[in-house]
This record gives structure tokens, C-alpha cells and sequence, in this order.
């Protein structure tokens, strides 16, 4: 997205809160409301900014200065001496789902939603919001070819899962690719397709379906307008809209550009297998989950547009994962191929931070570009960079507070917060308490 | 940013021309001074601008006037710190490869009882997992078989990560007889490690001549060392019950003795300073279950130091053991002091092992196990540019720098 698109937005809403800030005597402060004060600011798009202030009002990021005033009611948390960073965002999860990742019955399964299982109450969201994580992006497995659309939620631990939904981020749909997808644990395998060659091959034929799908709808569209326009008495009868279909729907969101593939992809050859099926069905170039070989391609991979979302060391649990190394990340950094960290691992969330300074030893990456890869570019793989990853006005209130920069080892969260209300606090939460999982609200879907 | 990349870059053509040029000439056992740096001994004060020389794959002076003799090669560290070698006190590396297939997968034996098993002689040195530990900074591990939690594995054994043998590489061919404690198995071992004594006995009878010479029990005869008290026995014990049961029955067979794992450890400080026992900790990044308190697996190092409990800790793993440096940070953060978590992966666990007059420190008489890096390894981004294994330099050769500085320099357009 271009600079200037990109500032809009904040533009408007800078104005937006400047016009507010003339009322703000007369502006109640709401649950929403915080002002964050003294830290060192990490913005991560605008430089670091020490002895900063961030105040928070109804939830979106109102101003970044220093010395700000404090308007009426609104409760000041004390930054000094510590990092005040964007929440983290943890790209690739499969946290709060509810029995089972995979629909692993066919291995083209489009229309499954991660949205309809999600299980508000997973201790693991409060565990991962003591390591500052405030987005996750909670998806399918990679048993499947196709294996379904995701969710991107908010870690309001306590609510509601229609709470956690973020409005209006981006579909995404996870494809697979490589030993998983193959099914190649399994001894038998008796599910199509089973080598890499009919992976190519299930992915066009589905694609080429979802062309179909569309043109029989464009084509419905054209002969309902033209029945519209026709002679009441001489056009005869209505014509047929096709039968819905909500596999090739999701399908034909992707081919539109409406959603995001996210592709789960090991070595090189799979991933350049994807980049060349999505240029024939002209795909908006999308997201390689793990992507651990993607160093061996990183110019192709930039040229295509792609992106990575990837382990920063792990390695060598299976044979396909033999090849991954740490300098993975200054290898895409050198080409411009952009990079996110991801947990997929309810331990890893709890630390995304250490795994992002791992970019910093292997290979001496600037340390904000390290910091990106947990916040801004992980924002990018969701499509929803307008709303968070980065301290800029008008973006929503989701901050971690660090004890030390995040990137040093002394460094621990203390405070996480989301859209200005928060949600952990170290200090009112003893680290030998037994934690209490009670959170308040929110029914079990039934 | 980009002179940053490019600085880096050049460092490390230029690491890679130190490295070659020594290898290339075939030196790699000559003796030489590592001057300029900040020499961190661990065992006694930091030396700023420091010397240490190395003399046949051994430290035989630390110090500022330290007389550097005619002809020795010089490392120049100036800007940058020594540490010794780290070591990670329990993994599975050179007994499997890549996970996922059973092939390269060796490291169960079967039956219940394996005393006579030595890990070190079935260990793949040229295995990929070895060499890119060193990245982290790994000099030495301990390594075992224990792959299906049997009751005696076997010995674990202690190597270093450089050498062209695995007889080479090996430190301590037994470090420390492995079992899997669990207070149900306690009768079975207690015939077993009685039938043990009863064993060792009867052989130091006959090789005192007072009874007729033994027929050989290969698995008693593995049993000797530790039941008379030479090694110690490794117990893995993770839950209070398990951990207090193996303690007494080490103290009722009188063992030295080990306790591994120890997830329950940050529970009982006050029963483990009590029988003073030798704790490696493992886990540090293990997500707490329902009825643990959040975060505790973070503190407990930093709870066990408090309250005085002697304990280095261990990475328990084969791929990514360089990352226990990354466990240590954790600790770290939440109350270890950054000196103690330095020594858990040093003079601590060499001391525990009982490996201290060889390892953990940079002392004189000590193998030249030996670090040039940017900051104390356990820092999360610190650099570990220079390695030395028994004195040798060690080439980056390992699959991590190796496939980076294959795909670094593929074709391809570097975008600005």
C-alpha cells in the first residue's frame, strides 16, 4: 500500500480528534480512555521517541507527544523507564479453536470457518497477553489443500468471542502445501492428492472452478438485466440464478481479491508452484505460512510480491523442515521479501519478542526491523496495517508495556493493553498466583 | 540500514578469511594468545583487556601479563569479550536426525535395564545437528539415549562439538548413568541397584583373591561405578512425589546422584536445600498447565537461586539447542541474576557434572573451550564471531553458514 493511501486515514482522523481536542473539556472519559505516560515510545513506523507520551481516547490512539495534558477522568499508567510498543501480533495461531483445526474428510474445504468454532475461554489467550500479544490470527491446519477461511481476533480475554472479531479485517484462506497436505504421515493414505504434482493440480482445478462459478454468475447477472429491459409480454421467463455454492463463493473471494491466501508451504519448489498457478488465475499475491525455504528464492519470491510468515529458528523436526535456517530473515530482508514472526504455538506467543531478536544474532538485522516482524508486517499479512502494528494517531489503542527494550533479554511484559482498556497487568497479577480463569462473560457458542 | 547489512557483510567475508587461512595452513593445533578483549572467566574476576594463551588445546595463561611466547599466532579481540564454551547440560544431539522418520532415530535401546549402554559410541558426529549448536555459542553437551523413558537408558555421555571422531569428541564418556525415576518403579530398581552392590562387592572380593574370579554380568559390571559412588546417577524426576522418592532412595543406596528435569522444583526449595541436591532444570519455556501458577516455569530459576538451591539448567533437546541461551534470557527477566544464568551454562553445570577441572571457566590447566563474541551469549542478540574446540579454531562450516552463504551469493536481484 502506498504512502499516501496510507495517510489518509490518519490524516482524517488526526483532524477528527483535533476538533475533539477543542471540546475536550466537555468529552467524558470513557473505559476506553488512557494516557500512557513518560515511556520510551517504540512506534515502530515513526522511530523510537523517548520520555513520550500516548493518550488513548474511546479506544483509538488520539496523540503522541510529550507532556500531554490530562484530560479530565482519564486514568494516567506511569511508563517511565519502560517501552511503550504496539501490541504484538502473532500471524499464524490455533489458539481459542474449538475441537479440531482440519476438516480433513476432502482436501478442498473453502467454506469451513474458523469464525463458527471459536472458544472465547482459552486459557492460552491470557498467557499469550502476558507476552504483550494483542491480534492473533487463529487459523485451519495444514492437513488440507484448502483447508477453510480464518479469523483475526483480539485478545479481550474475559468478553465475548463477537468482542474479539476485528470488523472488517480481510477473509483469509489457508491453502497447504508439502508432507502435511500429503498426508504423508499416514501409512495409507487413501485422500487425493497425494504428491506434491496433484497438490498443483487440485489448487488449478478448484481456481478453474471458481472462474466457472463466477462467469455463470456474471452470466445470470447479464441475462437477469437484459430480461429487466425486455418486453414484459414477448421475454418469456426469468432466467435461473445458479445454485449457490459456498466452497467455490470463498473460492471466487480469493480470485476477486476479497480475502488473503495464507499458504502453508515448507520448500522452495512449493512455493514457486503457488506463485505460478496464482499468476495464471491473476491471485493477489498472498502470505507463505513458515515458508522456511523461501531464503532459496527470495528474489522470485519479491518479484511475485509474496510474503513470509516464519519461524525465526526452528528446524529439523521433520524432513522437509531440514533446510531452515536462522538467516532466513536477512536473506528476504536483503531482497525485500516482507517478513513476519509467528508463534503457531500457544508456548511461542508467550515470548514472540525473544523469537523476533533472534533477526538481530543471526545476521545483524536493525533492530526495528526485528520489531516489525511481530507488528507492522504481521498487520500487513492481515490487511488490517490501517488499524494496528505501529503507534500512529488514529490507530487503535493496543500497546505492550515492556520493562526493558523488548529486543534485550532482561526484558519481560508488564502491562498489555487493547484499545485502550487493560486487559494484563503484571502488577495486579502475582506471577505465583494461581491463575484464575474466570472470564466474565461470554456464553459458549452453542 | 543498509551499511549496517553491508558492514555486516564484510564482517563476515572477513571472519571467513581468518577462519580459512588458519585451516588452509593446516595449524589448527598451534599454540596461540587471544589478546585485547574482555576476558570473562566466570570462575574469578573480568579481565579488561585481557590475555589468554592456549597451548595444545589447553588454557596455560589468563591474565593481563601474561608473557605471550616468541612465534605463537595472535587473535586480536579488542572491542570484544571471551567467554568459555558454553554447555548444555542434557540433549539428544547425534542420535537422530531429522524428525518424523524412524531410520535416523537411535536413541532407545530396548529392555527396562541398560547400564551398560554408553551414549558417545552411537552418536553421529557428522550429524547436521551437532555443528549448528555452535552457532549459539554451544562448545560441549551432554548427550543420551532415553527415547522411550525406560527405567536405565543407559550412560549419558559429555562431548564437545568439534572433532573428527566421535572418540575425539568425547569429554566424558560416561557422565552419569540416566533413569527414568518414577515412585512405581521404586521397588524394581531397588532390587536391581541391590543386586548391584551385592555384584560390586563380590568383584572387589575376587580382585582382592578372597573368592574365585566372577563370571562377567555385562549389565552388573555397568552397575559398578555408580553404586560405589565413583559416577552419579542422572535421575529424571519432574513431580514433587517422584522427586522426593529418588532422593531418598539415592540417600538410602548412598549414590551420587543428580536430579534432572524437575518441573516441580520452584514447589520444594526448602526439601532441596535441605538434602542439598543437584538440580538440572529443564523447561523454562514449558507453558504452565491449568493448576501451575502463569509464567512459573519463567521464574523458577530465578526461585531456585534465591533460595539457595544448586542447579544448572538444559535444553533436553536435539535441533534447537542453541536456543537454550534464549530459556536462560527468559530466566533472565524474571529474576535470575544475568551472572548466575551465565554460570548454569558454564561452571555450574561442569561443576555439577563434575567436569570443573576441565570445563565452565577460563582458567589455566582448563581445555581451551573458548568464545569471541560481541556480549555475554545468554544476551539475546549477542554474536558468537570466533569458536575454539580443544584450542582448534573452529570453521563456520556448519549447514546454518553454510546454506547462508550459498543463497547470499546465488544469482538474483538484490533490491535496494
Amino acid at each position: 500500500m502506498s504512502a499516501i493511501r496510507k495517510s489518509i486515514p490518519s490524516a482524517f482522523h488526526a483532524l477528527a480528534l483535533t476538533l475533539l481536542a477543542t471540546l475536550a473539556g466537555s468529552v467524558p472519559a470513557s473505559a476506553q480512555d488512557l494516557l500512557i505516560r513518560g515511556g520510551t515510545v517504540l512506534t515502530i513506523t515513526n522511530g523510537d521517541l523517548p520520555n513520550t507520551d500516548v493518550l488513548i481516547r474511546n479506544g483509538k490512539i488520539a496523540e503522541v507527544g510529550q507532556n500531554l495534558t490530562v484530560p479530565p477522568g482519564v486514568r494516567v499508567i506511569d511508563a517511565q523507564g519502560r517501552y511503550v510498543m504496539p501490541g504484538l501480533l502473532d500471524s499464524h495461531s490455533h489458539m481459542g479453536i474449538d475441537r479440531g483445526i482440519n476438516e480433513g474428510s476432502r482436501s478442498v474445504v473453502p467454506e469451513v470457518r474458523i469464525a463458527d468454532v471459536i472458544k472465547h475461554d482459552d486459557p492460552a489467550f491470557f498467557t499469550a497477553l502476558a507476552g504483550g500479544i494483542t491480534t492473533i490470527h487463529t487459523m485451519h491446519g495444514s492437513a488440507n489443500t484448502i483447508g477453510g477461511q480464518n479469523e483475526t481476533l483480539k485478545l479481550k480475554w474475559g468478553r465475548p468471542w463477537e468482542d474479539m472479531i476485528i470488523e472488517g479485517a480481510p477473509m483469509t484462506l489457508k491453502l497447504a502445501l508439502g508432507e502435511n497436505v500429503r498426508r504423508s504421515s499416514v501409512d495409507d493414505p487413501t485422500r487425493y492428492p497425494r504428491s506434491r504434482s496433484g497438490v498443483a493440480e487440485v489448487l488449478r482445478e478448484s481456481f478453474q472452478q471458481a472462474r466457472d462459478y463466477l462467469a455463470a454468475w456474471e452470466k445470470y447477472e447479464a441475462d437477469e438485466a437484459a430480461w429487466d429491459r425486455a418486453n414484459r409480454r414477448s421475454r418469456g421467463l426469468a432466467p435461473i440464478p445458479p445454485k449457490r455454492d459456498l466452497k467455490l463463493e470463498a473460492l471466487a473471494d480469493a480470485l476477486e481479491g476479497r480475502s488473503i491466501l495464507r499458504v502453508h508451504g515448507y520448500r522452495a519448489d512449493e512455493m514457486a508452484m503457488v506463485m505460478e498457478v496464482a499468476k495464471e488465475f491473476n491471485i493477489r499475491p498472498g502470505v507463505f505460512e513458515h515458508a522456511l525455504d523461501a531464503y532459496k528464492i527470495a528474489p522470485e519470491v519479491a518479484r511475485n510480491g509474496w510474503a513470509t510468515s516464519v519461524f525465526a529458528d526452528s528446524w529439523g523436526y521433520k524432513i522437509e523442515a531440514y533446510e531452515a535456517i536462522p538467516y532466513k530473515m536477512l536473506i528476504h530482508y536483503e531482497h525485500g521479501v516482507r517478513t513476519s514472526i509467528n508463534s503457531d504455538s500457544a508456548e511461542r506467543v508467550r515470548r514472540l519478542f525473544q523469537e523476533a531478536a533472534r533477526g538481530v544474532k543471526y545476521g545483524g538485522l536493525p533492530e526495528n526491523e526485528c520489531l516489525k516482524m511481530i507488528t507492522i508486517n504481521s498487520a500487513m499479512d492481515l490487511g488490517i496495517e490501517d488499524r494496528v502494528g505501529s503507534i500512529e494517531v488514529g490507530k487503535d489503542g493496543d500497546i505492550a508495556i515492556f520493562s526493558h527494550y523488548p529486543l534485550h533479554t532482561a526484558a519481560r511484559v508488564e502491562m498489555t493493553i487493547i484499545e485502550g482498556e487493560v486487559f494484563f497487568d503484571r502488577s495486579a497479577t502475582d506471577v505465583l498466583a494461581t491463575w484464575t480463569l474466570d472470564p466474565k462473560g461470554g456464553e459458549e457458542r452453542p | 540500514m543498509n551499511t549496517q547489512i553491508a558492514r555486516r557483510a564484510a564482517g563476515f567475508l572477513a571472519l571467513a578469511l581468518t577462519l580459512a587461512l588458519p585451516t588452509l595452513a593446516g595449524a589448527q593445533q598451534d599454540d596461540y594468545a587471544i589478546t585485547g578483549g574482555t576476558v570473562v572467566t566466570v570462575s574469578g574476576a573480568t579481565i579488561p583487556n585481557g590475555t589468554v594463551l592456549v597451548q595444545d588445546g589447553i588454557i596455560t595463561g589468563v591474565g593481563t601479563n601474561v608473557a605471550i611466547p616468541d612465534g605463537v599466532a595472535r587473535f586480536d579481540a579488542t572491542g570484544k569479550f571471551v567467554y568459555p564454551g558454553l554447555i548444555d547440560a542434557g540433549t539428544g544431539l547425534g542420535l537422530q536426525e531429522a524428525g518424523g522418520m524412524a531410520g535416523p532415530v537411535d536413541n532407545f535401546e530396548l529392555g527396562p535395564y541398560n547400564p551398560q549402554i554408553e551414549a558417545y559410541i552411537g552418536i553421529d558426529h557428522t550429524s547436521e545437528m551437532l555443528g549448528v549448536q555452535r552457532v549459539g555459542g554451544f562448545t560441549t553437551v551432554v548427550t543420551g539415549l532415553d527415547g522411550r523413558g525406560e527405567p536405565i537408558p543407559g550412560y549419558d555421555s559429555m562431548i564437545n562439538l568439534w572433532g573428527w571422531t566421535p572418540q575425539a569428541m568425547a569429554v566424558e564418556k560416561r557422565i552419569g548413568l540416566r533413569v527414568n525415576w518414577a515412585k512405581d518403579r521404586e521397588e524394581d530398581l531397588r532390587e536391581y541397584f541391590l543386586e548391584g552392590k551385592a555384584y560390586a562387592a563380590r568383584v572387589a572380593m575376587a580382585e582382592r583373591g578372597e573368592i574365585p574370579v566372577l563370571e562377567w554380568d555385562v549389565r552388573m559390571d555397568g552397575l559398578i561405578p555408580v553404586v560405589t559412588g565413583v559416577l552419579p546417577v542422572i535421575f529424571e524426576a519432574r513431580e514433587v512425589d517422584d522427586i522426593k522418592s529418588a532422593v531418598a532412595f539415592a540417600e538410602e543406596m548412598g549414590l551420587r546422584y543428580l536430579i534432572r528435569g524437575a518441573r516441580d522444583a520452584w514447589k520444594m526449595t526448602d526439601f532441596l536445600v535441605e538434602h542439598d541436591v543437584k538440580v538440572l532444570f529443564s523447561g523454562i519455556h514449558g507453558t504452565p498447565g491449568q493448576d501451575e501458577p502463569y509464567d512459573v516455569h519463567y521464574a523458577t530459576p530465578a526461585i531456585l537461586n534465591e533460595a539457595g538451591v544448586d542447579f544448572a539448567i538444559y535444553s533436553g533437546g536435539t535441533a534447537n539447542v542453541f536456543s537454550l541461551t534464549y530459556e536462560a534470557g527468559m530466566a533472565v527477566a524474571f529474576g535470575l541474576p544475568m551472572d548466575k544464568a551465565l554460570r548454569a551454562l558454564t561452571l555450574d553445570a561442569a561443576r555439577l557434572l563434575g567436569v570443573d577441572d576441565q570445563l565452565g571457566s577460563i582458567e589455566e590447566g582448563k581445555m581451551a573451550n573458548l568464545l569471541i563474541t560481541t556480549g555475554n551469549p545468554v544476551e539475546y542478540t549477542s554474536q558468537v564471531e570466533t569458536m575454539f574446540i580443544r584450542g582448534e579454531l573452529v570453521p563456520w562450516d556448519d549447514k546454518f553458514n553454510r546454506l547462508m552463504r550459498r543463497y547470499r551469493g546465488r544469482p538474483g536481484e538484490i533490491l535496494p
